[in-house]
Formats: C-alpha cells, structure tokens, sequence
C-alpha cells in the first residue's frame, strides 16, 4: 500500500492505492494520525487506486471517522470502487461514510 | 464431496501464524484460484475471507507459543474448496454475535466484522475440529445459486 498526500481547495487529499490489509493497516493509522495531529479536521481520502479492504482496513476507516466527527470535522471519500466499494456496501458502512464520484465532488461535500 | 482436482500448485502450504505469511498464503489462493478458472473477483472476495480467517488464527489461536497455519486448495467440476488449519485451542465461530449493521457513526462498534465478511464471501463455510486441529473450510461454487 503507498499513501500519498497533496493539497487541493485548501484540503489535504489523501491518496491510498494498492491494499487496505492487516500488513498495512498500520500505515494508514498512522498517515490519520498525522493529519490530526497537523489540526486537520476535514480532508478527501481517494480510494481510485485502492484494490482491496478488509476488516481491519474499515476498522481503521471506522476510527478514524469517529475521531473527526469528536473534533467537529469530516472526511469524504472520492473513488470507492470495485471489490472495495462492495465490502464497504457490504458491511453497512456506505451509510455512514460520505462517498463520492470524484475527488473534486468529495472536496466540495466537506 | 470426491475432490479429485489437485493441481501442481495445490500441494498444501504451511507458514507461520504471523501476518507477515499473509501474502504468500494469499499468493498461493489467487494462483490456484486462477488455474482452476475462478473468476477474478470471487477469488479476490476468497483470498479476503481467507485474510480473515488466518489473522483470527494470528490472534488467537497461539497465545504463548509460535504456532502454524496451513492452507490447501482443491477443485472440482461444480466447487473450488480452501481448508484452513491450525493447531491452537478449539475454536467455534458460531460464538461470535452477528454485527448490526444498520446504527450510525456513533453506534457502530469498533471490530466485529471479520466473521461477517467470511460467511458473506462464501457460498459455504463450516468449521469443525479434526486429529486436534481447528479446520475452516470455504467453498465457491462455480455456478452462483449452489450446485444442486
């Protein structure tokens, strides 16, 4: 899994590609955990290149969202396809999270 | 069931409880899923269900010591099987409480889901416990609405 992040309309855009899996769940936290730590409340997470989920990638995807809403912001994601978008429809969390078909329909939505 | 459809690639694999094995168990899956013509997709849906399987195996079933976990793969014309064993404690899933997955952000629990994706990703899946081992077993079938 690589995760990159870039600035765009004044919101950070984190961009996970390759596999959300218990090997690199801890990547991920900690690429969260930065961002909060950076005082960012509202940011796009992009999924477009993301292959593959499971537990303990929407655990952390859970978490997270838990944690933003405690400091009054949000993350919207852009992209969710495929086998990914499945598991997250799958589990009921495509009602919890904000999703979107693009990263500019994502950051629009914060 | 005759599962008669063992492949060079089917010989059982035996790696450590640790998830670092997990890419080659997986590894593993997606080749013999690929040679036995699994559609992509349900062998990807497979190789997911067998993650979390085998990281409920890292977890829990060698609490003191470095223990194992071995994967085998057969195949025949109506189902592709995989069997996932180790030699912790027994172990029975049905224990484990069906998620709600309807509450909101507040609601949801962290966790809970692993079992959840294992039963949905399968057509079949039973557990049982074999010579002192605890035995998963997953099932495709190749034609969506059983084999019957």
């Amino acid at each position: 899994m690589e995760i990159r992040v870039r600035e765009s309309a004044g919101a950070p855009v984190v961009a996970v590609s390759g596999k959300l899996d218990a090997l690199s769940v801890g990547d991920y936290e900690e690429a969260m955990n930065r961002l909060f730590a950076d005082g960012k409340a509202r940011f796009v997470v992009d999924f477009a290149d993301l292959t593959y989920i499971s537990s303990a990638g929407l655990r952390a995807i859970l978490a997270a969202a838990k944690e933003l809403k405690a400091r009054g912001g949000q993350a919207a994601f852009a992209n969710v396809r495929g086998n990914v978008l499945n598991v997250i429809e799958m589990t009921g969390f495509a009602s919890i999270l904000s999703l979107h078909e693009s990263v500019d329909a994502a950051l629009k939505a914060l | 069931m005759a599962l008669e459809g063992a492949c060079p690639c089917c010989a059982p694999i035996t790696k450590p409880a640790i998830l670092t094995s997990l890419p080659a168990f997986q590894e593993r899956l997606g080749a013999c899923a690929a040679y036995h013509g699994i559609e992509p997709s349900r062998a990807e849906g497979l190789s997911l269900a067998f993650e979390e399987v085998f990281v409920n195996i890292c977890r829990h079933a060698y609490p003191e010591d470095a223990g194992e976990a071995t994967l085998t793969c057969q195949a025949d014309a109506e189902c592709f099987v995989i069997e996932i064993t180790d030699s912790g404690p027994p172990f029975d899933p049905s224990s484990v409480p069906e998620p709600d997955l309807t509450g909101d952000l507040d609601a949801r629990p962290l966790g809970g889901l692993g079992w959840f994706l294992i039963r949905r990703l399968a057509d079949e899946f039973e557990c049982c416990r074999w010579e002192g081992r605890n035995v998963v077993r997953l099932v495709l079938h190749r034609h969506r609405g059983g084999r019957a």
